[in-house]
């Protein structure tokens, strides 16, 4: 059982993801609509892992997870986006996200890479990103 | 499908006007395809076989397959594969134009005979296509008048756009009308975003709120009762993911684009230059408007 924190500018997805890890036995500590809503509760909750997404109103989620790992280097954070770019899965492992999920969401793919990412939370790992 | 596709070739020789191809999709949501459609599609039987065996039961009560299977027009294996063809919503559409009486059978049976000869359509092509094939045929029937370029963008995302329709919204869609220009009205609600990079676009779905509301319910999965938040994010996040998927594409075939925060604004007035898309569903109609960012 992980505490997940989520962060989309979606309510749609924010819901979703909190269905799909609440049914998996996970902990939805808090939902983020936006970058500064993020680090407010990663700061207050100190998750265990962070889905974030990527494009979104004010702070993006590249400079969100920048933020988050510069409070917390040790953070998990899985970006998931509808954004299918090679560049940005690149720039966002580069930017010390753990893993990186493709919208629109599989719930056996995302609950097998947050488990993996969990088990291996010390070591960056190969992107997982879904076949369209 | 070719069926989406037969669909606009109708349009295009004008068998049907926009406002019956839109009535016949939404009738199609409620109909259940005859045996007899399916039969004349599949080869089976001509459509004068099938008439008459319509006609066979009026007098006689039994069953289309039993009296098809009696005269020696069917077998039993052919009827068997028209039973489970039955639930395949594609030939609904076919049905829904013979039952608004638009089409007779024979007159059904002649024209897609047509429309298979000038597509170069074979059987099994009818029967399924792939995403190259559906590109191509929507070229041959949409004309966009910008660039070639900009024309083959608009081309790539219409066609996914449809394809993303049947995937997400499980419906299916047909194009009533194609038409660049300089528009100016007021709509209900329109959900838009910027696609930003080495290629920019600009995309709008403008529709009403009964359609709103499906476009949520289905691509959501929830039973939404009414036009709330939540409803209006599934409508947003469904414009997002498939222009998620469209610049996933265009990422594979070397282009870098990025994609602006998508909106949803109620009671707007849109105005600009654009190509617009009218795009009918069994539910009502979404207007498609896309143009190169200025």
């Amino acid at each position: 059982m992980a505490r997940i924190l989520v962060v989309d500018d979606s309510l749609m997805i924010r819901r979703t993801l909190r269905i799909i890890f609440e049914r998996a036995g996970h902990v939805v500590v808090a939902e983020s609509a936006n970058g500064e809503q993020a680090l407010a509760h990663y700061a207050q909750f100190s998750p265990d892992l962070v889905t974030l997404d990527i494009t979104m109103p004010g702070l993006n989620g590249i400079e969100t997870l920048k933020k988050i790992l510069a409070s917390d280097p040790g953070a998990c954070v899985v970006m998931v986006s509808a954004l299918g770019q090679k560049h940005m899965v690149f720039d966002a492992l580069q930017a010390g996200a753990k893993n990186y999920i493709l919208k629109p969401l599989n719930e056996e793919r995302l609950l097998s890479v947050i488990s993996l990412v969990l088990e291996n939370s010390q070591t960056p790992l190969m992107p997982t990103t879904a076949a369209q | 499908m070719a069926i989406h596709y037969f669909a606009h070739y109708l349009l295009n020789k004008g068998i049907l006007s926009s406002e019956q191809m839109q009535e016949v999709l939404e009738y199609e949501r409620s109909v259940r395809v005859k045996l007899g459609v399916l039969a004349i599609n599949a080869g089976f039987m001509t459509a004068a076989q099938a008439e008459e065996v319509h006609a066979l039961q009026r007098s006689q009560d039994k069953p289309f397959g039993a009296i098809a299977v009696g005269k020696g027009y069917l077998t039993g294996t052919q009827l068997d594969d028209l039973l489970a063809a039955q639930g395949r919503r594609h030939f609904a559409f076919i049905q829904a134009i013979a039952d608004k009486g638009y089409l007779t059978l024979t007159e059904l049976e002649r024209i897609v005979a047509d429309y298979r000869r000038d597509n170069n359509i074979s059987e099994e092509e009818w029967a399924t296509q792939d995403d190259a094939t559906q590109e191509e045929m929507l070229r041959g029937l949409l004309t966009f008048p910008q660039s070639a370029e900009t024309s083959e963008i608009f081309c790539k995302y219409v066609s996914l756009l449809l394809r993303n329709i049947v995937r997400f919204l499980g419906d299916n869609p047909v194009v009533l009308e194609s038409v660049s220009a300089e528009f100016e009205s007021k709509v209900q609600w329109l959900v838009t975003q910027k696609i930003v990079g080495n290629l920019t676009l600009d995309v709008a779905l403008a529709m009403e709120s009964p359609v709103l509301l499906e476009i949520a319910r289905r691509f959501s999965g929830e039973n939404l009762a009414e036009i709330d938040d939540l409803a209006i994010d599934c409508a947003g996040e469904f414009l997002n993911v498939h222009n998620g998927v469209f610049t996933g594409n265009l990422s594979h075939a070397g282009s870098e684009v990025d994609l602006m925060p998508q909106q949803v604004q109620r009671d707007v007035s849109f105005h600009g230059a654009a190509h617009r898309l009218s795009i009918g569903l069994t539910f009502g109609q979404i207007h498609l408007f896309i143009s190169p960012t200025a």
